[in-house]
């Protein structure tokens, strides 16, 4: 029987909510959170049961410094006075447990949980994605003769390397694109009383896959461009077996589950990561493909 | 902007103002409005700190004992003039409301 299961679940304020329903979703079939590291949820086997979860993103807070800060404490107190156990602390994410299903929520006020999604969102998280965005550009300058005379995707290699940056690019792009449209969606809500912007994953999800479809384009033209069948067909399908290897990845996942008797093991379905981990596989392929002649004179 | 956040008070505000005209600790707070209100008004402990936090920065409750990780507050003289006032706004409504609501339904 397996014992432990490890998901990913990226650095998203605006999807505690949505991360909150699955712990409860994954503890009611006997998976119980221990800890969060590196985008990593790490559960433990033990007995199914109701309980309710609550994922709280706090200000102040920083991975690298191992000292909370003394107002951490005194939330983290009151929460366990309520009846809410902390369960997991990472940077400024806390995941609290309460054994009462029906225990009164931690945040019961969503223009206040707004207001604090929005003070801890920039530090770390809005950063990255800018960084994300202009790092590419910067890296991607130097080519742009290349681009206008057309040589830069003769050599598939080189395309490999370029699309390690253009998947970030397009990975910040579609995370602060997302993390704008939730807050003002989600403010317009609040002002008419209204609970927060809630289908969270979903629409997350879809915007995050959308980034692939430029990339998608530029696979094609490089395709278009290239000589050699064997090419042709290796990014042929580098672009299809994208979905199709994460559908692999859950399909033996639930298999290798069925086989333990886990019938109701909870697969996350983001294709969006997967495909980021294998264009910068590829990237990294290429890379090494493209270095490997100077290896090789040493 | 904070000044402006507090001109009318929410039913969490207005009960944790109101419990703060005697001492307690923050944790308190919540299970006293709760028996109050029935439990037609529950405050969670996320938001009862980012409440008091809020109303301490702003000078309308001020800290009162530190007790490790457990703090209580009192009212201040603002706090008790911005409760007043919320007292005296919500009641100015009842009244036209006895005034002129029952008249344009007859």
């Amino acid at each position: 029987m397996l014992k432990a299961l490890y998901l990913f679940h990226a650095y998203a304020p605006m999807a505690a909510q949505a991360l909150a329903c699955k712990l409860q979703k994954m503890a009611r079939r006997g998976w119980h959170l221990t800890e969060y590291r590196y985008g990593h949820l790490k559960f433990k086997r033990g007995q199914p049961i109701d309980a309710a979860y609550a994922v709280i993103y706090l200000p102040d807070a920083n991975e690298y410094d191992p000292k909370r800060p003394e107002s951490q404490g005194v939330y983290i107190a009151m929460c366990e006075e309520s009846g809410w156990e902390l369960v997991t602390v990472y940077g400024s994410l806390h995941v609290f447990r309460s054994l009462d299903p029906h225990a009164i929520p931690i945040e019961t006020d969503d223009r206040l949980r707004l207001q604090m999604i929005e003070r801890v969102t920039p530090k770390p998280y809005l950063r990255t994605m800018i960084f994300y965005m202009i790092w590419p550009m910067i890296f991607l300058f130097p080519f742009r003769y290349a681009y206008l005379s057309g040589s830069l995707f003769e050599s598939y290699e080189t395309f490999l390397v370029l699309s390690l940056p253009l998947s970030l690019f397009f990975y910040g792009t579609t995370e602060l694109l997302w993390y704008y449209l939730w807050c003002a969606l989600s403010r317009k809500r609040t002002a008419e009383g209204l609970p927060l912007f809630s289908p969270l994953t979903r629409l997350r999800v879809f915007l995050r896959k959308l980034y692939a479809l430029p990339l998608a384009l530029v696979y094609l033209r490089v395709i278009c461009l290239l000589p050699k069948w064997s090419h042709k067909f290796l990014l042929l399908s580098i672009l299809f077996a994208a979905p199709l290897f994460c559908q692999a990845i859950d399909d033996l996942t639930l298999a290798y589950a069925k086989k333990k008797n886990e019938r109701d093991i909870y697969v996350e379905q983001d294709y969006r990561k997967y495909t980021v981990y294998i264009i910068q596989i590829l990237g990294i392929i290429g890379l090494v493909r493209m270095l490997w002649p100077y290896f090789k004179t040493f | 902007m904070a000044r402006e956040k507090f001109q009318t008070l929410t039913e969490q505000m207005y009960y944790i103002l109101l419990c703060l005209r005697e001492e307690h600790y923050g944790a308190d707070i919540a299970e006293l409005v709760r028996q109050w209100t029935d439990g037609s008004v529950v405050i969670g402990p996320g938001t009862m700190y980012g409440l008091l936090d809020d109303f301490q920065k702003e000078g309308l409750i001020r800290l009162t004992k530190t007790e490790g990780r457990r703090r209580s507050y009192r009212i201040t003289d603002k706090g008790n003039a911005m409760l007043e006032a919320e007292y005296r706004r919500l009641l100015r409504l009842t009244e036209d409301y006895h005034k002129y609501g029952f008249k344009t339904e007859n």
